[in-house]
């Protein structure tokens, strides 16, 4: 406390600077947080809203309804949320990292208008999560959807329609748009990352006798893992807490995504906001919380190593 | 000639009553408003082409006989009002006057958020002056007190292409039970008729992805003589001999191919698109449907479209058990924290119990009156598709207006009858009757673990519950 004291006194300036932040960051990040996590506790229900704070002790209750009690009204659906956002997590993160690589490979060649390419290919990282929603619960539409026109009248790759706004295909219908919408990031990342590897590196193992697949393998992959890491970082927070794109694309609010289509946060906003039990849905927050911190510490683990540049 | 000139003299004398009607009105209203202007503050949503502009049409002769008031509209979109409305209930600071959807008033007056309004009931006389099917919103069981009026309503008629029924030889009278409806139907298939290159199908229901997937399931079961709850709105009834009967018949329209499977992505405004475009012979929908068929393309309608010259409207078919429709609505409420709540009460009375405003806004939104006496104008009696609407209101029928409805609703019954349509879709495996009553009787369990868990937080409210049931039976 002494040295910290110390500290403080002697970088006043810099320390100056740093305290809009510490403040802002208090007010808007952490005390949400400790509120929500406070929530959590609490017999928070409609008619205690205006209690807020205030409302009931209710201990480990709203915990073990969602974990040990089956005929509890919030785990109607919980675990086909959960194995969903398993899945969706994983196929857009991989999704996602795939097709930004290779569209950095194609953009960080040299070609006419590669400047345009590179701002149009931007595109669907500026278009709002919502409207990508709603344009895709277009597109997929069985009888005039986009999709399923190119899929099956001009390519001819299914014989009949196939149904994606309703089955076990709404898992795709949800994960493609999604990569789509956040690919352009990973290439932009990627991009940069493949900016950043001198040219020498490259004409070096070309002298050696090395080729592209060698040069990929070799430079490419391992000099680009710290990206990766962030990449892999970023994807796993965002799809987790996923919401717009689903909500949007299964009437605007109104639907239910159905059995292979509900994420997590799809279910938590009706058990919050439609069942109005605040308290249930802040403990299933807390918990979803501290899962997202175990991943992020394996995370940490995994990639340390290429984080800290040993 | 002569019935034209009876018309219009009709219509001459109808005018210069109505004028004097309004004149003595604003006298009257000029004579018993409260000393003082001020402003009023109301929240609507959007119920019209035009929401801010035609409220504001509504309301000039009310601003015309009080000139000190000054009415702001602020039109709320129907995907926020929600939360604004129960934000601005819980916190207490709201505007004077708002709309409430029919299943929203139990939750918030369940809040506490609204002003009671007996002595305008008293005055009204509210259960006799407004469609009987309006009382159990107004005064919701759990509620000892009457906290709203009604505004206007909202029936689904069924829309039908009048040339389509004719070439498959469907006379629409038989159209009036479910066998005739499901005969219509069947020769409608039949035929085979074509539109664009693709069979033209015979009814189109939405599925899945709508706001008013319970709406739709709601007549069949009701119809059957099933409920989803019980009189006491205390226990599920979903799982009832009579309630499968409705869902079974209502899947089985899907089961028989008389409502494309492709249907159940679609929204009410899609498959009410495909009516429009000459994809669908018949579609049960909102009375605004009327209105967009009879407006011109340039007021945003369809009129002199072919589908708009080739329609018909007609009652739904009666159940085994009876006739029984879904009404939905809009109702007017005043928050407790409005602090002009006189001038508030003048305005709501103006719009909800003055005919010709009931009328003159039922004409702008399409939607239906709520007053009774609005629907003796030659707007409804004159008019052969309106007078449908007018038939219809008698059998009109609400949910259960207890304060746990809306989660009921909007949280349960949405995903469970949405899975309903997967099941009838065959998208998981094939269709059986288990699997629907596996899936209905899952609905009722999660239904009546929310019911007890109300009670279990509010034990007061079963004894509420209990005393409107002794009073309703008295």
């Amino acid at each position: 406390m002494k040295k910290l004291a110390r500290a403080i006194r002697r970088n006043k300036v810099p320390y100056l600077f740093l305290l809009p932040t510490v403040v802002g960051m208090l007010l808007l990040q952490a005390l949400p947080i400790l509120q929500g996590l406070y929530l959590g506790f609490l017999h928070s229900r409609k008619e205690m809203l205006l209690a807020y704070l205030s409302a009931p002790w209710a201990g480990l209750d709203n915990f073990k309804q969602i974990l040990f009690n089956p005929s509890s009204p919030i785990r109607s659906g919980l675990w086909d949320a959960v194995r969903n956002t398993i899945l969706y997590t994983i196929l857009v993160t991989l999704g996602t990292l795939a097709t930004g690589m290779a569209m950095a490979l194609l953009v960080n060649r040299e070609f006419r208008f590669r400047a345009a390419a590179r701002t149009l290919m931007l595109f669907p990282w500026i278009v709002p999560t919502y409207v990508v929603g709603l344009l895709w619960g277009f597109l997929w539409q069985r009888d005039v959807g986009l999709v399923n026109i190119i899929l099956t009248d001009w390519l001819h790759i299914f014989s009949t329609k196939p149904t994606w706004l309703i089955g076990p295909n709404t898992l795709w219908a949800i994960v493609i748009p999604t990569i789509w919408r956040q690919w352009p990031f990973s290439m932009l990342m990627l991009l940069a990352g493949l900016q950043s590897i001198p040219k020498d590196v490259y004409e070096a193992a070309e002298i050696d006798g090395a080729n592209k697949w060698h040069s990929f393998w070799k430079i490419t992959w391992p000099l680009l893992k710290p990206v990766w890491a962030i990449l892999i970082l970023h994807g796993m927070i965002f799809n987790v807490y996923s919401f717009n794109i689903v909500i949007m694309m299964f009437g605007n609010g109104a639907g239910y995504p159905g059995k292979y289509g509900d994420l997590l946060m799809t279910d938590l906003f009706r058990n919050s906001f439609q069942m109005w039990d605040f308290g249930t849905g802040a403990a299933m927050s807390s918990l979803l919380m501290l899962a997202m911190m175990t991943l992020v510490f394996i995370w940490y683990r995994v990639f340390r190593d290429q984080l800290t540049g040993k | 000639m002569m019935t034209i000139r009876t018309a219009m003299a009709a219509a001459a004398l109808a005018a210069l009553l109505t004028g004097c009607n309004k004149e003595a009105k604003k006298a009257e209203a000029a004579e018993t408003a409260p000393k003082g202007g001020g402003d009023l503050l109301v929240w609507v949503m959007p119920n019209s082409p035009k929401p801010e502009a035609d409220i504001n049409t509504l309301l000039e002769p009310f601003k015309a006989a009080h000139p000190d008031v000054n009415v702001k509209i602020s039109v709320l979109d129907w995907g926020s009002a929600w939360t604004k409305l129960t934000t601005a209930a819980i916190s207490g600071d709201g505007p004077d006057v708002v709309q409430l959807g029919a299943t929203w008033t139990p939750f918030i007056t369940d809040l506490g958020a609204l002003l009671p309004l007996d002595d305008m009931d008293a005055e009204l006389h509210v259960k006799d002056a407004f469609l009987p099917a309006t009382w159990s919103s107004v005064k919701p069981r759990a509620s000892a007190h009457v906290t709203s009026l009604p505004w206007f309503m909202d029936v689904r008629p069924m829309f039908y292409r009048t040339d389509v029924f004719a070439k498959a030889k469907v006379d629409p009278k038989t159209v009036d039970t479910w066998d005739g409806y499901l005969a219509a139907l069947e020769k409608i298939k039949a035929l085979g008729l074509k539109n664009e290159g693709e069979p033209i199908a015979p009814i189109g229901f939405p599925g899945k992805n709508d706001w008013n997937v319970v709406h739709n399931f709601a007549p069949w079961i009701w119809s059957a003589g099933g409920d989803f709850l019980n009189p006491m709105g205390d226990k599920c009834t979903l799982n009832s001999p009579e309630s499968m009967k409705g869902i079974l018949f209502y899947l089985g329209l899907v089961r028989k191919g008389l409502n494309p499977k492709t249907n159940m992505e679609k929204n009410t405004a899609q498959v009410s698109a495909d009516f429009d475009a000459g994809r669908i012979a018949s579609m049960f929908e909102s009375t605004i449907k009327n209105t967009f068929l009879e407006r011109p393309p340039e007021q945003g309608g369809s009129a002199g479209s072919h589908v708009a010259g080739n329609y018909g409207v007609l009652l739904p078919p009666a159940g085994p058990a009876k006739r029984s429709l879904f009404m939905g609505g809009s109702y007017l409420a005043i928050f407790k924290s409005s602090k002009r709540p006189d001038l508030a009460k003048m305005l709501i009375r103006y719009m909800t119990a003055d005919s010709a405003a009931q009328l003159n806004y039922a004409e702008m939104s399409g939607f239906l009156p709520a007053l009774k006496a609005a629907f003796n104008a030659p707007y409804f009696t004159a008019d052969a598709k309106r007078a449908v609407f007018k038939d219809m209101v008698q059998y009109g029928r609400c949910y259960a207006a207890v304060p746990y409805w809306g989660e009921i609703e909007t949280s349960i019954l949405m995903k469970r009858m949405g899975n309903l349509f997967d099941i009838a879709a065959e998208v998981n495996g094939p269709y059986s009757e288990a699997a629907v009553r596996a899936e209905v009787d899952a609905a009722v369990k999660d239904i009546d673990n929310q019911i007890e868990t109300q009670f279990k937080n509010h034990p007061e409210q079963r004894t509420l519950l209990e005393k409107s049931m002794a009073a309703a039976d008295r």
